[in-house]
C-alpha cells in the first residue's frame, strides 16, 4: 500500500484507487489458505472506493458481495468485523444481500467459546491483556463469569460481543419485510442483553426496521421498556466503561417514543413518570426526553385552546415545566435543550410563559454565552436570539454579554449578536451599534447581510428618532456590491420607511432615485417607479422627479419603461402644474419600439386629457379583489357559456393599499433567510416575521376572496360541481365543536345564484375507531319549505381518524329568495372499533350514534360580499333616491359605539368605508357608512348615524340603506331590525 | 423539532487545500418533521430528499469547503440550511452535518468523539490524509461503532476505540511493545482507563 508511486494529481482529486484494479484483487478472496490481512486491508481499499463516492453497478456490487461471503470461512475476528460493516455498505447496492442471512445469525447466537477460538489468537490477547489487568483479576473472572460464559478470557469476550453487536446490525440491514420474523427472537432476546452494545444494537436495529415492521416491533415493547429502566453496566470489562452503558437509555427511550407515538396518553404517562425520578441517567436520553415533554405540552395546549398551561396547577403541562425548569443547570447539553424548549413556550398566545417562568433559561444561556467553545456561544445565542423575536425585552438581562460578542472571529455569533442587540437594544445604543455593523457589513455574507437589514428596519419603525441615522446607513448599503436578495431587503426597509415615518419620504425617494440611476435589477426598478408614482406627486417638489423617471424611458429595458410611463401619467394625474409637461414627455413615448410601452403611454394621455377618464382610471385607489374575479372567470371559461359577458359587478373592490402588504408577504418566502425561518421549529416560528403594517389581511379582505382555498372540495364532488359557474360566495370556515372533544367539525357555507351548499368537515380524532355513513341532519328553527328545500346529502361513507373528509348538503332557494335561518344540527354516524393503525374495522357490527354540534346560522351576512368604492357620497348620490329605505332603531345593552359598529359590520358582511369603522374614544356620535354587493351583483350602500345614550347603555340608530334593487335594501334594512 | 433518534445527517471529511473528498457517508435522515407533525406518521420515515445524487453532495462538499477553509478555528456555521461543526485534523478537515434545528452541542459531542475515536485508533494525533487512507478499515470501523445510519450509538471514543478489532496479525507482526499496532493501542486505553479509574 504505498503510496509513492500514486498519481499525485489524482490523489489530489480525492481518486485514491483504480475501480477496476481493486475489484480485480478481490480474487484473492478465494485463495486457499486465505491470508486474513490481505483481506482485511483490501476490504479498507473498498470502502476508500465507496466513501469516496465512486459508482459500482448493480453486478459489480453483487460480485464484490459474493466474492466477500467467501471471507466468512475465516474467523479471524478482525476480518469479521469489517465483513459485516462491507456488508451495511453494499446491502442496498447489491442483489439477492439474504444470502448471507444464516452466516450472520450463527454469529449472533454463537456461544462465546464457539466462536473465533483460533488458538494463535487467543493466546496472544489473552497475553496482552495480561500484563494490563495484572491486578484487576479478581474483577475480570467475575466479569466474565457473570456473563455466564465460562472462564474465556477476557479480550475474547468483549470482541465477542463487539462481533454480536455489528451481525446484529448487519442483518438487519439485510432484510425485507417479510424476512424480519425470522430474526424477531434474536432481536428479542438482544435488546435485554446485558451488554450495552449488543442491547444497543438490537434497539437501534429494530428503529431502523420499524417502519417495514411496525406490528413486530410494537411486540417488544416490554422487553423495550426494560432496557430503558435497567440501565447496563458493560459487562465485558470489569468497570472501564461505566459511562457509557446510559447511552442504551437514549436508543431505549427513542424507539419507546416511536412505538407509542399514535397515543399521545401513553407518551404523555411515559414522560411524567420518567421526569418524575432521575432514573434517566443519558445526557443524550435526556436531550430527547426535554423534546417529548415539549411535545405533550404542545398536544395539551393545542387540545384544551391555549389555555394558560403553567398556571393550571398538577397539569401535565405544569409538571413539565418544573422538569424542564430543574433541567436548567444540569450539563451544557441537557440545559441547553431544556433552556430551548422553554424558549419554544413563549410566544404571542395566552398559553405562553411569562418572564419569571423563563428567568431561568435565560440564565442557562447566559453562562453559555461567555463559554470559550464557539459551538456553545453559538447555539446560547441563536436561542437567544429566537427569544428576542417573541419577547425582545426578556433578552435584555444578556445584552452586555452580547455586546463582546459582537467582534467575535466566527461571522455567525457576531451576526446573531447584532440581531439580537438589534432587537433588544435601547434607543442609545443604536448609534453605537451601527458604527459596528457599517464596519464589518462588507465582511459577510449576502444572506447575513439580509437578516441584519431586517433587523434594522424593525429597529427603526421602534426608533423614529434614529430615522435619520437609519436611512442614510441604508442608502450606503445600498451602493455597496451585493446580489439581488440583499439589495431587495434594502429596498424593501427604506420602503417601509417611507409608508411608517412620513418624514422621511422626501430624503427616502431622493436615495431610491439615485440608486435607480444605476441599478442592475429590472423588478426592483420597476418597484421604485412604482413607489415613485405613487408617494412622488406627496411631495413638495414633484417636478424635480420627472427627469429621474424620464431617464429610465431613455435608458432601460421595455419593461423599466413601462413602468416608468406609468409613474410619470400618476404624476400629471395628481399634480395640475406638471401636467402639460407630462404630457410632452408620455406624447415622446408613443414612438417607442415596445408596444405595452406605446399602449401604456396612449391609455394615459387620453386619460390625462379629460377629468372623468382621470378620475375613474388615474385616481381611483380601488382596485377588483383579484381571487374573486380569477375564480369567476375560470367558472366562466369552464361553463362555455359566452353569450353572457361576465358579471364584473358582482366583483367587490377592495382600496389598493390592502393589495400591498399581502403580495409582499407572499413574494418573500425566503424573508428572514436561513436563520430565521425553520429555526428551531417551535409555535414561536409564526410571530417571528418582523412584518410591519396589519400582521394579518383585514377579515373584509380575506372575506373578499371568496374562500379561495374552500371550493377545492366542491370541484371534486361531481353532484355539486356543475353548479360553481354561479358561485356567489363561499364564507370562511367557522367551528361547530370544541377542540377537545372526539370529533372536530367546521362548517363552510357556498352560496349560489339559486343554491346553497353546506360544507361540513369532519375530522375524527380518535385511532381506535372507524365512522361509516357520517351524515349531517339539519332541523330549522322556522318553516322554510317555501322558501328553500334541502335538495341532497353527499355522506362520508367511511372515516379514518385524522383523514378530514366532508359532508355537502344542498339546499335549492326560492328565484330571489334569501332564507336566514337557523339550524339545529347533529351529525349521525355508525361507529365501529377498528386497528389503530391499519383501520382495519374489527368486526362488520357497528352502532349507530348521534352527535350534536353548535347551531348552523345561515344569516343576510352569507349573501353579501363587502367591496369598497372610490366616493361614497358619490357612490350614494349615484345610486336611486327611491330605493331608499330608512329605518330607526334602539338598540339596548351596548356600552360603546365601537361595539355597536363591529356587531353592524358582522351582521350585514358589509366593508366599513373611509374609516368609519374607527370610531374615536369619547365620541357618543357617529356616522358608519358601509359597501356590498348583494347576491345577483346588486350594489349596496349603507349609512348608519348612531347616538349612544351612556347612561342607558343603548344606542339609537338611523340606518339609511340604497341599492340597484328597491327589494334588496328592504331585505338589508330588515336585516338590521332583528 | 426533531423527536427522532436520527441526529446526523452525514460525515465528511474533506482535504483541507483542495476540498476534495477523502471519505464521506451521508445519511438517511429524511424529514424528521414529517414523523413529528403528523400523528400517524409512518415511522421514522426515512426519506431522504437531500443530498439525493452523488453530484449533489458533491456541489454541497465543494461550497461547504470554499465557506470554511479560511475559518477553521469557528467550529460551528449554518450552512444551506443545517447546522454544520467541523474540526481540522492536519490536512484534513471533519464535518458533521445535523439538521437547522438539532442541539448543536450534541452535534459537537459526535464531532469531538469522531476527532478522538479517529485519533486513537490510528494512534497519532497528526491525523493525516494519507494515514487515514492507508488505515482506511480502522477508520471506517470506528466511524461504524460511533454513527449508525444517521443514529449516534456511543458516544464515547474509548469505548468505541476498544470496539474496534486490530487487523489480523502476520505473526511476523505481532509485538506487544510497538506502539504502533493495535494491540498497543488497546493497551494504551486500557491503562489510560485504569489509570483514570484508580485515581478516583
Amino acid at each position: 500500500m504505498s503510496f509513492g508511486k500514486k498519481d499525485e494529481d489524482a490523489e489530489s482529486r480525492g481518486v485514491f484507487f483504480d475501480k477496476s484494479q481493486v475489484l480485480l484483487e478481490t480474487r484473492v478472496f478465494n485463495e486457499t489458505p486465505l491470508n486474513p490481512r490481505k483481506s482485511r486491508l483490501l476490504l479498507g481499499k473498498v470502502l476508500t472506493l465507496l466513501y469516496t463516492g465512486e459508482h459500482l453497478t448493480r453486478a459489480e456490487a453483487t460480485d464484490l458481495f459474493f466474492a466477500t461471503t467467501k471471507l466468512f470461512q475465516n474467523k479471524d475476528p478482525g476480518l469479521r468485523q469489517i465483513i459485516y460493516l462491507l456488508i451495511k455498505e453494499l446491502a442496498d447496492k447489491a442483489d439477492d444481500v439474504l444470502m448471507v442471512t444464516s452466516s450472520l445469525t450463527k454469529d449472533i447466537n454463537a456461544k462465546p467459546e464457539e466462536l473465533f477460538a483460533s488458538p494463535n489468537l487467543l493466546s496472544s490477547a489473552a497475553a496482552s491483556f495480561g500484563f494490563s489487568f495484572g491486578s484487576r483479576t479478581t474483577s475480570l473472572s467475575s466479569a466474565s463469569a457473570a456473563l455466564g460464559a465460562g472462564a474465556g478470557p477476557g479480550a475474547i469476550l468483549g470482541t465477542n460481543v463487539c462481533h454480536r453487536a455489528n451481525a446484529l446490525r448487519a442483518i438487519c440491514r439485510i432484510m425485507d419485510p417479510s424476512t424480519i420474523p425470522a430474526i424477531e427472537r434474536f432481536l428479542k432476546q438482544a435488546i435485554v442483553d446485558r451488554t450495552a452494545a449488543v442491547s444497543t444494537a438490537a434497539l437501534v436495529s429494530s428503529y431502523h426496521v420499524f417502519p417495514v415492521a411496525r406490528d413486530l416491533v410494537r411486540r417488544w415493547v416490554n422487553e423495550v421498556q426494560e432496557a430503558l429502566t435497567s440501565p447496563k453496566v458493560t459487562s465485558t470489562s470489569p468497570s472501564a466503561y461505566l459511562s457509557t452503558g446510559y447511552i442504551v437509555q437514549y436508543h431505549a427511550l427513542g424507539l419507546l417514543y416511536l412505538i407509542r407515538q399514535a397515543d399521545r396518553m401513553a407518551v404523555a404517562k411515559l414522560v411524567q413518570s420518567l421526569a418524575r425520578t432521575s432514573n434517566v441517567r443519558s445526557q443524550w436520553a435526556q436531550c430527547m426526553l426535554v423534546r417529548f415533554a415539549v411535545k405533550c405540552c404542545e398536544d395539551e395546549s393545542a387540545s384544551f385552546g391555549g389555555k394558560n398551561m403553567v398556571s393550571v396547577d398538577g397539569s401535565l403541562s405544569a409538571a413539565m415545566y418544573e422538569y424542564l425548569k430543574s433541567l436548567c443547570n444540569n450539563n451544557d447539553m441537557v440545559m441547553l435543550e431544556a433552556a430551548r424548549a422553554l424558549v419554544s413556550m413563549v410566544n404571542s398566545t395566552p398559553a405562553s410563559l411569562t418572564a419569571t417562568q423563563v428567568q431561568p433559561a435565560v440564565t442557562a444561556l447566559q453562562q453559555l454565552l461567555v463559554s470559550p467553545k464557539p459551538a456553545l456561544k453559538f447555539a446560547a445565542l441563536r436561542t437567544l436570539h429566537q427569544l428576542a423575536q417573541v419577547n425582545a425585552s426578556l433578552v435584555t438581562a444578556c445584552n452586555l454579554d452580547m455586546e463582546q460578542l459582537v467582534s467575535d472571529s466566527n461571522r455567525s455569533i457576531a451576526t446573531f449578536a447584532i440581531t439580537t442587540l438589534l432587537k433588544t437594544g435601547t434607543e442609545s445604543s443604536v448609534d453605537r451599534l451601527m458604527k459596528q455593523i457599517s464596519s464589518f457589513m462588507s465582511e459577510i455574507s449576502d444572506e447575513f447581510k439580509v437578516i441584519i437589514i431586517d433587523a434594522i428596519r424593525v429597529l427603526a419603525v421602534k426608533f423614529p428618532a434614529k430615522q435619520a441615522v437609519m436611512l442614510s446607513f441604508l442608502a450606503s448599503v445600498l451602493r455597496d456590491e451585493g446580489g439581488y436578495e440583499y439589495k431587495r431587503s434594502v429596498v424593501e426597509a427604506i420602503f417601509d420607511l417611507v409608508k411608517v415615518l412620513p418624514d422621511c419620504l422626501e430624503t427616502a425617494l431622493a436615495h431610491l432615485c439615485e440608486f435607480i440611476e444605476d441599478c442592475e435589477f429590472t423588478k426592483l426598478a420597476v418597484r421604485i417607479l412604482h413607489l415613485l408614482g405613487a408617494e412622488g406627486p406627496k411631495t413638495r417638489d414633484p417636478a424635480k422627479y420627472l427627469r429621474y423617471i424620464y431617464n429610465r424611458v431613455i435608458l432601460e429595458n421595455s419593461n423599466v419603461r413601462a413602468a416608468a410611463v406609468t409613474a410619470l401619467a400618476a404624476f400629471g394625474a395628481h399634480v395640475d402644474s406638471v401636467r402639460p409637461t407630462v404630457r410632452v414627455l408620455l406624447t415622446r413615448c408613443l414612438d417607442d419600439p415596445d408596444d405595452e410601452v406605446r399602449d401604456r403611454a396612449t391609455f394615459n394621455l387620453a386619460a390625462l386629457d379629460q377629468a372623468d377618464l382621470r378620475a375613474q382610471y388615474l385616481l381611483n385607489d380601488t382596485v377588483l379583489a383579484v381571487p374573486t374575479l380569477q375564480a369567476k372567470l375560470a367558472h366562466y371559461t369552464a361553463a362555455g357559456d359566452f353569450a353572457h359577458a361576465v358579471d364584473v359587478a358582482a366583483v367587490p373592490r377592495i382600496p389598493k393599499a390592502e393589495l400591498v402588504p399581502a403580495r409582499r408577504r407572499a413574494g418573500s418566502p425566503t424573508r428572514g433567510g436561513a436563520m430565521n425561518s425553520p429555526m428551531l421549529g417551535s409555535p414561536a416560528m409564526r410571530t417571528m416575521t418582523p412584518t410591519l403594517g396589519p400582521a394579518t389581511p383585514t377579515p373584509a379582505a380575506q372575506a373578499a376572496a371568496p374562500g379561495g382555498a374552500s371550493t377545492q372540495w366542491l370541484e371534486k364532488e361531481p353532484l355539486l360541481a356543475p353548479l360553481l359557474p354561479t358561485l356567489f360566495k363561499s364564507t370562511s370556515s367557522v367551528a361547530l365543536t370544541d377542540r377537545e372533544l372526539e370529533y372536530h367539525v367546521s362548517l363552510v357555507k357556498h352560496v349560489f345564484r339559486d343554491w346553497l351548499v353546506l360544507e361540513i368537515e369532519v375530522v375524527n380524532t380518535m385511532p381506535e375507531v372507524l365512522l361509516e355513513n357520517v351524515a349531517v341532519s339539519l332541523v330549522p328553527d322556522t318553516p322554510i319549505d317555501t322558501v328553500m328545500k334541502q335538495m341532497a346529502v353527499v355522506p362520508i361513507a367511511s372515516l379514518k381518524a385524522h383523514d378530514p373528509q366532508r359532508v355537502f348538503v344542498a339546499f335549492q332557494r326560492a328565484p330571489g329568495a334569501v332564507p336566514t335561518v337557523s339550524f339545529a344540527t347533529k351529525l349521525t354516524m355508525t361507529v365501529k372499533d377498528c386497528d389503530p393503525v391499519t383501520h382495519v374495522p374489527d368486526s362488520d357490527q357497528g352502532y349507530p350514534e348521534e352527535f350534536a354540534v353548535e347551531d348552523v346560522d345561515v344569516t343576510l351576512a352569507d349573501y353579501m360580499l363587502p367591496t369598497t368604492v372610490p366616493d361614497f357620497s358619490s357612490a350614494w348620490d349615484a345610486l336611486d333616491e327611491p330605493s331608499q329605505v330608512v329605518e330607526t332603531l334602539q338598540v339596548p345593552g351596548i356600552p360603546t359605539l365601537a361595539v355597536a359598529v363591529a356587531q353592524i359590520v358582522d351582521l350585514l358582511g358589509m366593508r366599513a368605508l373611509e374609516g368609519s369603522n374607527m370610531v374615536p374614544a369619547e365620541k357618543h356620535a357617529h356616522t358608519l357608512v358601509l359597501g356590498g354587493v348583494f347576491l345577483g351583483g346588486v350594489p349596496v350602500l349603507v349609512r348608519v348615524r348612531m347616538v349612544l345614550d351612556a347612561g342607558a347603555q343603548a344606542v339609537a340608530m338611523e340606518v339609511a340603506v340604497r341599492a340597484g334593487v328597491p327589494e334588496v335594501a328592504q331585505v338589508v334594512a330588515q336585516a338590521l331590525q332583528g | 423539532m426533531n423527536l427522532t433518534l436520527y441526529t446526523v445527517k452525514a460525515l465528511i471529511l474533506l482535504d483541507v487545500s483542495n476540498g476534495s473528498r477523502v471519505l464521506a457517508k451521508y445519511y438517511n435522515t429524511g424529514a424528521p418533521s414529517s414523523a413529528a407533525t403528523s400523528p400517524v406518521a409512518t415511522g421514522p420515515a426515512p426519506t431522504a430528499t437531500e443530498f439525493a445524487t452523488p453530484k449533489d453532495q458533491k456541489v454541497f462538499e465543494r461550497r461547504l469547503w470554499e465557506k470554511t477553509r479560511k475559518l477553521l478555528n469557528n467550529e460551528i456555521i449554518l450552512f444551506d440550511n443545517h447546522v454544520v461543526v467541523y474540526k481540522g485534523m492536519a490536512d484534513v478537515m471533519l464535518f458533521v452535518v445535523g439538521s437547522l434545528e438539532e442541539n448543536e452541542l450534541m452535534l459537537s459531542s459526535v464531532l469531538n468523539t469522531l476527532y478522538e475515536a479517529i485519533n486513537l485508533v490510528l494512534l497519532k494525533y497528526q491525523t493525516e490524509k494519507r494515514t487515514i487512507i492507508e488505515n482506511m478499515d480502522l477508520v471506517a470501523l470506528a466511524i461504524d461503532e460511533c454513527i449508525d445510519n444517521g443514529i449516534v450509538i456511543e458516544t464515547d471514543p474509548g469505548t468505541i476505540a476498544s470496539r474496534v478489532s486490530k487487523r489480523p496479525s502476520e505473526l511476523a507482526d505481532i509485538s506487544f511493545n510497538d506502539p504502533n499496532s493495535i494491540s498497543g493501542a488497546m493497551n494504551k486505553v486500557r491503562d489510560s482507563f485504569f489509570a483514570g479509574i484508580l485515581l478516583k
